[in-house]
């Protein structure tokens, strides 16, 4: 009828936003003591270690309400230094890292003793470790700490049933059959050296 | 267009509820669209998320599939009331 002027926001983003600053019991005008610890809840509206891409496209956005407040409940932080592996090619999966502050390096080497190849740089709000706990395979990477920092890292349990169960569908091996005899597709997505390593073959 | 500012943001309902940093954060990533009389806001969705728009400035009619019409009068008409959001696909 007139000129207008309009705002647009993701209907999707404004919901995770309300309901993370809800689970983290954000009251507007509320005021915290400044001695007060640092709680999971405060962690959740860090907009630094969980900014609105980490929730819209990370694997926060699937889950339940409350296995978000449950997994910041269990969370440990743990303070790390520059230079700090913090996972090692090779060894078994022990927790899911998510970094606060600081910023790491993701190395990898083809073949054991072969050079690593940095194949990623992990600042604030980015997560790490999630591979060998969802596939139980080895590591499949070198974390190391470029710079001081500070980790939220939830153990292989907790992770499972937290985070695991919600967002990986496992069928059993008959259903899996039935579904390829109907025209479903297998794929492997292993790496060549979780694959070689691993009992599991694909014929 | 122009960026949104977080005191416009926290006019409208239901972010103005939001914590500080996740204000600052969505006013990084909207901004403020004029669009000219007889063209439809809600066809011009390059994004294929559903949008909520807030009516700022000016007046616009809303036809209904039902073939009745709304007329929304912009919260700059009246400014105690804040701006409410739209649904768009």
């Amino acid at each position: 009828m007139t000129d207008i002027q309009i705002l647009c926001i993701d209907a999707d983003l404004l919901d995770i936003m309300l309901t993370w600053d809800q689970l983290a019991g954000y009251e507007k005008g509320a005021h915290k003591s400044d001695k007060q610890e640092r709680n999971a809840g405060e962690w959740m509206y860090s907009t630094g270690v969980f900014n609105a891409a980490s929730l819209k496209n990370g694997i926060f956005r699937a889950l339940p309400p409350a296995n978000v407040e449950e997994l910041f409940r269990r969370m440990e932080r743990v303070p790390v230094k520059a230079g700090q592996v913090i996972i090692r090619q090779g060894d078994e999966g022990d927790y899911y890292y998510l970094i606060e502050s600081g910023a790491a390096e993701v190395s990898r080497s083809s073949q054991v003793g072969a050079a690593k190849a940095i194949v990623a740089k992990l600042d604030a709000g980015s997560a790490f470790g999630e591979e060998a706990l969802v596939s139980g395979n080895k590591r499949n990477a070198t974390v190391m700490m470029k710079t001081d920092g500070v980790l939220l890292r939830l153990g292989k349990q907790d992770f499972i049933e937290l985070l695991k169960k919600p967002l990986v569908n496992e069928i059993g091996l008959d259903e899996a059959k039935r579904k390829i005899e109907k025209g479903a597709v297998l794929l492997d997505v292993r790496t060549p050296r979780n694959s070689a390593s691993s009992n599991c073959r694909m014929h | 267009m122009q960026p949104a500012q977080t005191s416009l943001l926290n006019t409208l309902e239901p972010i103005a509820a939001l914590s500080p940093g996740r204000v600052d954060e969505l006013a990084a990533m909207c901004v403020v669209e004029t669009v000219s009389q007889g063209l439809n806001p809600f066809r011009m969705n390059i994004v294929q998320s559903e949008q909520l728009l807030y009516l700022l400035k000016g007046d616009l009619s809303l036809s209904m599939w039902m073939a009745r019409a709304m007329y929304c009068m912009a919260a700059a008409i009246l400014p105690a009331i804040p701006s409410f959001p739209i649904r768009r696909r």
